[in-house]
């Protein structure tokens, strides 16, 4: 019996087409995922399903509900369907939820828009909801305010407004992406478990080719906002057909595959645009031999404490932290939103200061320096951002966001700077011209290149990376990765990786190391502590990433 | 090295003059300044001498285009030497403003913690007094000049930069790029002008055009109020001198009073076009 059937769905906005003749259906029950990178037009496709386009939006094709095509209802009618027959949960649960309101009166709302009873028995009814979606000891927290609860929890409570008036189609867009893995896990269940129960159908967007082939029955594969294939979700990483899924699957890292920087790179999707068709083709490359054995320690933390003062008291960030970077090898740190690794990264790029213990730079006491030896640990150690959007300033060119640390540390001059700038451009696989440009102007994997390129053109000895590609889609982040692994070859400088992601981490490490609660719980090398781990927290770790 | 898999994108074209939103007021402003730098050579006298008749209409005498008051002293001369006292005050008051505020603000954002709630606490005291009697009291207790104006005015408004600077400020010294520049070793100088100065510019550019509106009507209202320089012709002093005849001669009062709203319209209208044009996302 299909629920959802899309024929022929096109979206354009202006002269660009976001979905492009797509197909899909979806009987009743079943779980569908519609996966591809930023850009796709998934949620495009999402939002058409619910007519939530902007006006600006031209929408051609048909969305059949049980028959009914949607496209053709007026907006009142519409409105009752969304959230009542249809219902949408988003990836930002922080964001979706009214902060001023309390989540009981949020979910109050959402029962009585489609169902015509007083309000002490929508309260019953959104205690049930809680119940339904496992929220902990929901009758007492049922009148907090949104920003009383976790991530994790927040998205519970959408899920719980979701379901309100048992709809018939949920549509999830990325539910979990800016969730823990741990906490993405429970929420996937949650929803798998709500979809059975209430025997509605699921339409699942994702980039995560993990979480597909784990949570749907079947996938969807988008490209350019048109359809690429589609296949059983069991069979996403074994018999994808299409030249891009294999590329995608190739290009998800995943632990059990084994891949290390030192003996390979990742395979790169190359997509080449001939008279408006796509063609796609996997490029694999061989590691270049790296030659740099492990002696010695690079940066080095000794018992670092790092202790916050806020308006509730002091919070202990880390705490006793020992850490080793291996010269010219890299150091993995894993670890859950909170843990303290982000702290740990500017504790060691010296943007926080640190309480109590050592910090030690090739075998110098780093830890609170000044003035000259200030300067010449920024010249030594630099860092690589997680969000290339926010970490690069709008308002200054390229060139000279590369040129103006040469400036202020070696006093060059400008054709000098021009050329050094012009050297790590290249380096980091973007051209000369690059440097005239604003950074807007720049794709999230360009952008994060440039940030590379700008922690680089100093020739540091440690870069520290802080979640560099989690940002990136799947194939940009292969192609960021190898591009980190080759310069690392190439430059020999040594690293701190830190990445939520195991897969990952095992890729790029050679030794890693585990955070929670600002301690650090395990440490080894990339290979044993997946296979061996030692507590539970990490077996845990272990069991949410292999999906 | 790799190759990248999206070429560059080619830039948007931009042809903001297009705009009559921003045609228009820069037209205006540009006429404005015209006459303000003009007076001199096109009005040489002073024009508060008596030069005709009396109460002569507008197109009356082609010599007076826009006819005489009632001591038959030329309004045609008194609106173009209007023009530089007024652009001058609104200016150069504004400009005053956007700097000292910009500086009190970027020091206690940037800075925070004790710096931050010593100067936000003074900000405060200035903002408290009512700005047009700040600007009233300073001139009545002193011989008021031009210059006198502009530093009341200044002294009156600048706790609203301070204020927009000091938000920003805050917002923006805990961006990924603001520690960027602190983990590759740049002074504190460079970070808050050349780094953080640039993001907050919009802002206070919008607020300033606000400012060179209030700065001139604020002039406009002291000089009408005849607390101003009685020795310089400001378009406020024309609306003052010509309040008593407004049911018979009006003219004598609505042109200035014109001249005024729409010299502080098209200022309002440039800052809003302005802070498009400025931010580099908006662009395309």
């Amino acid at each position: 019996m299909t629920l959802l059937k899309i024929e022929n769905l096109g979206v354009r906005f202006g002269d660009h087409d976001a979905v492009a003749g797509l197909d899909l259906s979806l009987a009743k029950g079943e779980a569908v995922a519609l996966v591809g990178e930023s850009g796709c037009g998934k949620s495009t496709t999402a939002l058409s399903v619910m007519r939530l386009l902007p006006p600006a939006a031209r929408l051609r094709g048909r969305v059949l509900l049980d028959g009914t095509d949607l496209l053709s209802l007026s907006e009142p009618q519409m409105r009752r369907v969304r959230g009542n027959r249809i219902s949408m949960i988003f990836q930002e649960p922080m964001t979706s939820l009214n902060p001023v309101h309390s989540i009981g009166a949020q979910i109050v709302e959402a029962i009585r828009q489609h169902a015509d009873i007083d309000k002490p028995a929508a309260r019953k009814r959104a205690l049930e909801l809680l119940d339904m979606v496992h929220m902990p000891d929901s009758a007492r927290r049922i009148d907090d305010f949104p920003h009383e609860f976790s991530g994790g929890q927040r998205q519970r409570v959408m899920i719980a407004m979701a379901i309100a008036s048992r709809p018939e189609l949920m549509i999830a867009d990325e539910p979990t992406t800016a969730l823990d893995a741990t906490i993405q896990h429970q929420i996937l269940s949650l929803l798998d478990e709500l979809r059975r129960e209430l025997g509605m159908g699921l339409l699942l967007i994702s980039h995560d080719l993990s979480v597909v082939s784990r949570w749907t029955d079947r996938a969807v594969i988008m490209h350019h906002g048109q359809h690429m294939e589609e296949l059983a979700a069991k069979d996403l990483f074994t018999s994808g057909h299409h030249p891009y899924t294999r590329g995608l699957v190739s290009a998800s890292l995943r632990l059990d595959r084994d891949q290390h920087y030192r003996s390979s790179r990742l395979p790169e999707i190359r997509v080449t645009r001939d008279a408006g068709d796509y063609a796609f083709s996997v490029v694999r490359r061989p590691a270049p031999v790296a030659a740099v054995p492990d002696d010695g320690i690079a940066l080095r933390t000794h018992d670092l404490t790092v202790t916050y003062k806020t308006a509730r008291g002091p919070v202990t960030a880390l705490d006793g932290v020992s850490v080793a970077i291996p010269k010219g090898g890299t150091l993995g740190l894993v670890g859950e939103s909170g843990s303290g690794k982000s702290t740990l990264a500017r504790a060691l790029t010296q943007l926080v200061t640190a309480t109590s213990g050592r910090i030690e730079l090739d075998g110098q006491d780093v830890t609170h320096p000044r003035g000259a030896a200030l300067r010449d640990l920024r010249r030594r150690v630099q860092m690589v951002f997680q969000d290339p959007y926010a970490s690069l300033n709008p308002r200054h060119s390229v060139g000279y966001i590369l040129e103006t640390p040469l400036a202020v540390h070696d006093g060059l001059g400008s054709a000098e700077r021009a050329k050094k700038v012009r050297q790590v451009l290249d380096q980091v696989g973007l051209p000369a011209a690059a440097a005239d440009r604003m950074p807007h102007e720049f794709s999230g994997g360009q952008r994060q290149r440039i940030g590379i390129a700008r922690a680089l053109v100093m020739r540091p000895s440690v870069l520290i990376c802080d979640e560099p590609v989690s940002a990136l889609d799947v194939s940009v982040q292969a192609t960021i990765l190898n591009l980190l692994s080759d310069l690392k070859a190439e430059l020999g400088f040594s690293c701190l990786f830190i990445s939520h992601d195991l897969a990952v981490v095992q890729f790029v490490s050679d030794r890693v190391v585990v955070m929670r609660n600002a301690r650090v719980v395990e440490e080894n090398d990339h290979l044993s502590i997946w296979r061996r781990p030692q507590t539970d927290y990490t077996r845990g770790l272990i069991a949410a990433a292999s999906g | 090295m790799t190759v990248i898999d999206h070429p560059l994108r080619a830039r948007p074209k931009r042809r903001p003059l297009r705009d009559p939103f921003l045609l228009l007021p820069l037209l205006v402003l540009l006429a404005v300044a015209v006459m303000a730098i003009s007076a001199p050579w096109l009005f040489p006298g002073d024009p508060l001498d008596m030069v005709a008749m009396p109460y002569l209409w507008p197109l009356d005498d082609p010599a007076f285009p826009l006819g005489t008051d009632s001591l038959g002293r030329d309004l045609t001369a008194g609106l173009f030497h209007g023009a530089r006292a007024t652009l001058l005050v609104g200016i150069s008051s504004a400009a005053l403003c956007l700097g000292f505020g910009t500086l009190i603000g970027a020091a206690a954002g940037y800075l925070g913690g004790r710096t931050d709630l010593i100067l936000m606490r003074v900000t405060e005291i200035f903002q408290t007094m009512p700005t047009m009697l700040l600007v009233i009291v300073l001139l009545a207790i002193s011989d008021p000049s031009l210059t006198l104006i502009v530093v009341a005015i200044g002294l009156a408004s600048w706790p609203m930069v301070a204020r927009l600077a000091r938000a920003e400020f805050i917002t923006l010294r805990h961006r990924d790029f603001v520690l960027a520049a602190r983990a590759l070793g740049y002074g504190p100088f460079r970070i808050v002008f050349i780094e953080i100065l640039p993001n907050a510019l919009p802002t206070l550019i919008v607020a300033t055009s606000v400012l060179i509106a209030n700065g001139i009507l604020i002039e406009s209202a002291v000089s009408f109020l005849n607390l101003g320089d009685a020795n310089t012709v400001t378009w406020g002093s024309l609306i003052g001198a010509g309040r008593t005849q407004i049911r018979t001669e009006w003219y004598l009062s609505a042109i200035p009073g014109i001249a005024i709203i729409l010299t502080v319209l098209a200022v309002n209208f440039l800052g809003d076009r302005l802070t498009r044009i400025l931010n580099p996302r908006l662009r395309a």
